[in-house]
């Protein structure tokens, strides 16, 4: 069975040889776990990236006619364009004929390139178009100064993305492709930097104007959490921190959370009425809640539980989506 | 014309024989296509987005292309599988920015010991398989046998017991781990 007609049908003695080979092949393992992992119409998406890179051996053709086209059009086109000026040549018959070589030198060459060109030699001048402004750097008003540093992890390797901010101010940056940060602060300002980045435990860093490099661990708990993604855990820790009974082991999806939330929520809210509630939220990539919208309800005494519950919800294992869940009690 | 229909007929290592003497980029062409549900669905499984993972698809194409100018590459399917992951973990050390742990295939354990369930066993590893598929939970048990004995897909499982897909694939897991360790054990004691 080829991968592309299991990813359509997962049924049968043939899909059971193909996922028998894939554990023999982590190449083929890995490719059906993207397929389980993301939703989506793959094979249409595979036929157009296998058209992609179909033999070029039309596309040679089309270009040779474009550049065919292109030389019959500036063939056809110089002359009708320097027919305009007629009434001028006999002014300054020097100057047209100057005209007419300088331009047929730069035709030749640019051929196979797009018949934009044509536009190019009307203008006298496009050099203007390509000069790039470079805005000025603004400098920094005297009442502040800069906090410079590099952020490293365990490895010395620089920390891209991470977040520097100053605490209790609303400065803050980010770290650039070297894991340098420059972060303007306000003269005076006594208070430390945050250092802060997905998987790494926060850092303070007292505030300077050069704090150097600064070193971040590895936040134990959030590596491990991040490993398992949509194949089925291979630990077997128990989540701490959270009000919830479930081990990794088990996936969490929406009947988990309705079981959840029937468990967990406060019973006395809306006691003697039906309760139905919708919501609208997203899954991110770590399986965390986001965006939460409380659509309907019947008992908005409720809103807070249904948000506690799923902001502490034990990761889902469907992520990167967005979810609309009925809740009906 | 000709061509294109003989192509289609090689074999991949033809065709990667082919490519490395005469460097003619259908051959290439061909073979990286047959590829592209693979580096498709590896790319999905790392990246997580499907636009991300088709730019991937055509980024590796041309890495690989170039790459296949510098090293003599033996075994395509494997050092395509290490150039594509590798790709996409760069790729989301850059955008992602999260420390991205790959620990999958550290549990796979050698298929060896999964011929036993295949292949003529003698009376001993019989009485040991027999023994250990007793021991195993019910769940494991249930699933290990659909898939080796009944060879039934991950699917046709998850309809028959109930369980998720997911917790199908653990069991299998779990379940084989705990067969090979049970089995050899008993094997030992003679």
């Amino acid at each position: 069975m080829k991968l592309k007609d299991y990813i359509e049908n997962r049924h049968g003695r043939e899909a059971n040889r193909l996922e028998r080979e894939a554990m023999n092949d982590p190449f083929l393992q890995d490719a059906i776990d993207g397929f389980d992992a993301v939703p989506g119409e793959h094979v249409s998406h595979i036929e157009k990236l296998e058209k992609r890179l179909a033999p070029r051996r039309k596309g040679w053709d089309r270009r040779i006619w474009i550049g065919v086209a292109a030389a019959l059009l500036l063939l056809v086109g110089i002359p009708l364009l320097l027919r305009q000026p007629e009434v001028k040549k006999e002014v300054n018959p020097t100057i047209s004929q100057r005209q007419l070589p300088v331009e047929k030198d730069i035709a030749i060459p640019s051929i196979p390139k797009d018949t934009v060109l044509l536009a190019d030699k009307v203008e006298p001048e496009p050099q203007e178009e390509e000069q790039k402004t470079v805005l000025p750097v603004i400098t920094a008003e005297p009442a502040e100064t800069v906090a410079e540093g590099r952020i490293l992890d365990e490895t010395g390797e620089p920390v891209i993305g991470a977040s520097v901010i100053l605490k209790g101010g609303n400065e803050g940056t980010v770290t650039d492709t070297g894991g340098r940060f420059r972060l303007a602060v306000p003269k005076g300002a006594k208070d430390t930097l945050l250092a802060s980045f997905v998987g790494m435990k926060s850092r303070e860093i007292p505030l300077k104007e050069n704090v150097g490099d600064i070193r971040m661990k590895a936040d134990d708990l959030a590596l491990n959490e991040t490993t398992v993604v949509g194949y089925g855990t291979q630990k077997k820790k128990s989540m701490t921190g959270a009000a919830v009974n479930f081990t990794e082991n088990e996936d969490f999806g929406e009947p988990e959370f309705i079981a959840y939330f029937k468990k967990n929520y406060d019973t006395t809210l809306c006691a003697d009425e039906p309760i139905s509630i919708q919501i609208e939220f997203h899954v991110n990539d770590n399986g965390r809640v986001s965006n939460i919208r409380i659509k309907k309800t019947t008992c908005p005494a409720l809103d807070t539980e249904v948000k506690r519950l799923l902001l502490g919800s034990p990761r889902w294992s469907r992520t990167n989506r967005k979810v609309l869940l009925n809740i009906d009690l | 014309m000709n061509n294109k229909n003989n192509i289609q007929q090689l074999s991949n290592e033809e065709l990667l024989d082919l490519y490395k003497k005469e460097a003619k980029p259908v051959y290439f062409g061909e073979l990286y296509r047959r590829y592209i549900p693979l580096v498709y669905g590896l790319c999905l499984k790392y990246l997580g987005e499907e636009p991300d993972a088709q730019d991937a698809v055509m980024d590796v194409y041309e890495e690989v292309q170039q790459k296949m100018h510098r090293y003599d590459v033996r075994n395509f399917h494997t050092w395509l599988y290490s150039v594509a992951k590798n790709h996409c973990l760069q790729r989301l050390r850059k955008d992602k920015q999260a420390l991205f742990v790959n620990i999958d295939h550290a549990d796979m354990e050698n298929e060896d010991v999964f011929t036993l369930l295949d292949k003529a066993k003698t009376s001993e590893e019989e009485t040991a398989l027999a023994y250990c598929l007793d021991e195993l939970t019910v769940e494991q048990r249930r699933s290990v046998e659909f898939f080796y004995y009944e060879n039934k897909s991950y699917a046709d499982i998850v309809s028959l017991t109930g369980y998720t897909l997911a917790k199908v694939k653990s069991y299998i897991q779990n379940g084989k781990r705990n067969l090979k360790n049970c089995i050899l054990g008993r094997l030992k004691k003679d």
